[in-house]
């Protein structure tokens, strides 16, 4: 059986070397770690409708417990502490960055850190006789053309930037990505619109009283004729924003 | 107490070695994890959209930055295969139990060049896979329940030693992922000033839900609420885990607290919450492999001893 080495066995350079190396991979790790947003902060950023609901949020509670802030106040507090983390975390972690890309022990954990009540689904639609029918609806059983696709865990993270209207020439690469792809199938009809379809969700109170979601307004309605549809072009379509889905 | 300082102190206890099991549990995991990744994509025809070129069926153009990725000619359709085809290798590898850190060496570097391809489609459970497989570079894992071992002995299990640290460096990992992720919910919804309502929002977002579960989650709202604060909470607490371990490994030492921590043995519960949340995520949500990489890092929780003494229990013919 296992017998750990007499405590008091005099240390040799290996444990020594053993020590540094474990040290070393605990800072690698736990740095880019440190609780902080992934790129600066400033007071216009958490004066945006989701931020600010946020801060309000945190505000109440504070008020409650007797600590008066304005908003300016907060917005300022919060977007210096933040700052201070991110340019702490950057400056710590940049030596390891060698080890980080040979080792993949690279990471920050924000994961749900926020979750909006304004969502969004995609929808394809397809014009056939100058009439639109749907194609895909996400989470809808009943229109899922090439849904096990769209589905998919590397297809979602693609898709789920748009939620927050970000990432537009993407958008527009699966647009025609998905166009093209209906494009070569026989019972194609004469085009494409893909759009996301906002969404509200109820306070939990409000949802266990209605049982549905709010539908609000589509945005970034994108219609492609497959006749004018050139594929071939697709070769070279834009590249943008090459960050990670957190 | 030793008269020793802590650096030394420190690079004495590294010293200590346990039977691999542990490890080797885990080692299984993320050897099922990466087939089973790999596997969902092809079955979801998710390959060409994601890791090729337009020209080839991709979304978008690609530049990877890695340097496999580049030496081998990623993201051509033969480059990709064949990154796939030495990440599955590896996975199948990790899995029997053949090849031990080499397997997770080949996986590991097969698997950042993929990622790096279109690093917008990944997420925490790329990251946590590369962790896993460097950590399994770091011990030989296949020395117990592996192929191996039944090659060279006969037998399933390898009581013989190797090092302890390495199962540490998997528990910080598991520290570092849910406290971290814990201390960064700021958002109100997470909170009773903001209905405790981030969990009901998560599992009607199209962005992650696999089913349209408005009607079930309206009906038990208050429960999803309930939820929202418990893993909070649940995540936040990881960070007492090492003090729990530090608490077990001391566990003659006085204090009423140390006592009922250890008589309550709190890992047994974290991880039983930890279960239960990560297959409720599976069955609600679609996150790729995070719930099975996660999960596969829970043996760790226990030593290699305290895994020798059940496989000694449960196969009494095979000491361990």
């Amino acid at each position: 059986m296992s017998a750990p080495p007499p405590a008091r066995a005099p240390l040799r350079p290996r444990d020594w070397l053993r020590l540094a190396f474990v040290a070393a991979h605990v800072w690698a790790v736990a740095i880019p770690a440190i609780p902080s947003p992934p790129s600066r902060l400033s007071v216009e950023e958490l004066s945006k409708r989701g931020a600010k609901r946020t801060l309000a949020a945190w505000r109440g509670m504070l008020a409650a417990a007797g600590v008066e802030l304005s908003h300016e106040q907060a917005a300022r507090g919060v977007a210096r502490v933040a700052n201070r983390a991110i340019a702490a975390r950057n400056l710590l972690s940049k030596p390891m960055e060698p080890y980080r890309r040979l080792s993949g022990a690279r990471q920050s954990w924000r994961m749900f850190s926020q979750v909006s009540d304004r969502t969004a689904r995609l929808e394809v639609w397809e014009r056939r006789n100058g009439v639109l029918e749907p194609l895909y609806i996400a989470l809808d059983p009943a229109h899922q053309w090439r849904g096990r696709t769209l589905r998919a865990e590397r297809m979602r993270a693609y898709t789920n930037l748009f939620v927050s209207k970000t990432g537009r020439p993407s958008y527009v690469a699966l647009v025609e990505w998905l166009a093209c792809l209906r494009k070569a199938e026989p019972e194609a009809g004469e085009g494409m619109r893909v759009q996301m379809q906002r969404l509200q969700i109820p306070s939990p109170a409000k949802l266990a009283e209605t049982g549905a979601l709010v539908v609000d307004q589509p945005y970034w309605p994108e219609e492609r004729s497959y006749a004018a549809l050139d594929c071939a072009a697709r070769a070279g379509a834009p590249a943008d924003d090459p960050g990670e889905e957190e | 107490m030793s008269p020793q300082r802590w650096p030394a102190r420190a690079a004495a206890a590294l010293r200590v070695q346990e039977p691999a099991h542990a490890l080797a549990l885990t080692r299984i995991g993320v050897g099922i994890t990466i087939l089973g990744m790999l596997g969902a994509m092809l079955w979801t025809d998710s390959v060409s959209p994601v890791w090729l070129d337009p020209a080839d069926g991709g979304l978008r153009d690609l530049a990877p930055r890695q340097w496999l990725a580049r030496a081998v000619g990623a993201p051509t359709p033969a480059a990709v295969s064949g990154l796939m085809a030495a990440a599955a290798a590896g996975g199948l590898g990790l899995t029997l139990g053949l090849g031990g850190r080499l397997s997770a060496f080949v996986a590991l570097q097969a698997l950042l060049a993929l990622f790096s391809l279109h690093p917008r489609t990944g997420g925490g459970h790329d990251r946590l896979i590369s962790n896993a497989l460097w950590l399994l570079v770091l011990a030989p894992s296949d020395q117990s329940l592996s192929l191996r071992c039944w090659l060279r002995s006969r037998s399933w299990v390898n009581p013989a030693p190797v090092a302890g640290w390495v199962r540490w460096l998997v528990i910080g990992q598991l520290v570092l992922m849910y406290a971290g992720t814990g201390m960064q919910k700021v958002g109100a919804e997470w909170f009773p000033w903001g209905d405790y309502a981030a969990v009901q929002r998560a599992l009607l977002s199209p962005s992650w839900a696999r089913w349209d579960l408005t009607a079930e989650v309206a009906a038990v709202a208050p429960l999803i609420q309930a939820a929202t604060a418990l893993s909070w909470m649940w995540e936040v607490g990881f960070a007492a885990l090492p003090l729990l371990l530090w608490w077990r490994a001391t566990r003659t030492r006085p204090g009423r607290l140390r006592a009922v921590a250890n008589r309550l043995d709190l890992r047994a519960w974290m991880a039983t919450f930890g279960l239960a949340l990560h297959i409720g995520l599976l069955i609600t949500m679609e996150l790729g492999p995070f719930s099975l990489i996660s999960m596969s890092l829970y043996p760790c929780l226990w030593s290699g001893e305290e895994w020798g003494r059940w496989l000694r229990r449960w196969s009494p013919t095979r000491p361990a």
